[in-house]
């Protein structure tokens, strides 16, 4: 790893703000590339605004950590929060626009934006990771 | 980045001039705009993306809802969308609804 970056959020609409703030700062940073930097931006907004959406915090005041890591082929966007098991990787299938009017397509444009989804779950804590490989040099 | 929007009324086209971030933050406005858009004599809705710098699923999906209520019978045109929001577009099949255009209003 060569760079680390962790944002820690409330549980809240305004989080997503700040955490757009410090990711376009962090990849700016690092002079990751516009692409790169949509598809993480966007995998951060979607993970962290199911977690707003869906999830029920075991402890409210312990908001939402994210923790970004540079390495020199990939990126990895960490989303850590302590709502219950749900696993964003087993979440398949196809979506119709009407689906996706209905809710939903946040964890299908996931799916197809990033390299690879991980979870665990440790500690009372969901731990979702995703990948973003650079662009060939 | 913020986000803006305007609205160009026409006898049969509406316009809406975006420009900013389509995220879960602005996507109630532009869900409000988009609603305003729609009079029962638009036969052509134009949306001019050019200056849109991102699109989420919460921006898609305000553009998926106004696909339904304008019903078949209004065409839709995006206008100059980047190649990320227009990937976007296509991960929904939403392409298969509407036009897009990478050209001049």
């Amino acid at each position: 790893v060569t760079a680390v970056c962790t944002v820690r959020l409330p549980a809240s609409p305004d989080g997503i703000a700040a955490l757009v703030e410090r990711l376009t700062a962090f990849t700016g940073a690092r002079g990751l590339s516009t692409a790169v930097t949509y598809r993480l931006r966007l995998a951060a907004e979607e993970l962290v605004a199911n977690v707003l959406e869906h999830g029920r915090p075991a402890d409210p005041g312990a908001g939402i950590t994210v923790v970004l890591r540079d390495h020199p082929d990939r990126v990895e966007l960490s989303v850590i929060d302590t709502t219950g098991p749900f696993n964003p990787a087993e979440i398949t299938g196809e979506l119709s626009p009407k689906a996706g009017a209905e809710g939903g397509f946040g964890l299908f444009l996931l799916r197809n934006m990033v390299d690879r989804i991980d979870y665990c779950r440790q500690a009372g804590c969901n731990e979702t990771t995703v990948i973003v490989a650079k662009e060939p040099a | 980045m913020s986000f803006e929007v305007y609205l160009g009324t026409g006898e049969r086209t509406t316009t809406v001039y975006l420009s900013g971030d389509l995220d879960i933050a602005s996507a109630p406005l532009l869900q409000s705009v988009l609603a305003r858009a729609l009079t029962p004599d638009t036969e052509r809705l134009v949306l001019d993306m050019h200056e849109v710098e991102y699109m989420s699923s919460a921006g898609l999906r305000c553009l998926i809802v106004a696909h339904q209520n304008a019903g078949a019978d209004v065409e839709i045109v995006l206008v100059g969308a980047r190649s990320e929001v227009v990937d976007i577009i296509r991960l929904a099949g939403f392409d298969q609804a509407v036009t897009i255009s990478p050209g001049l209003v």
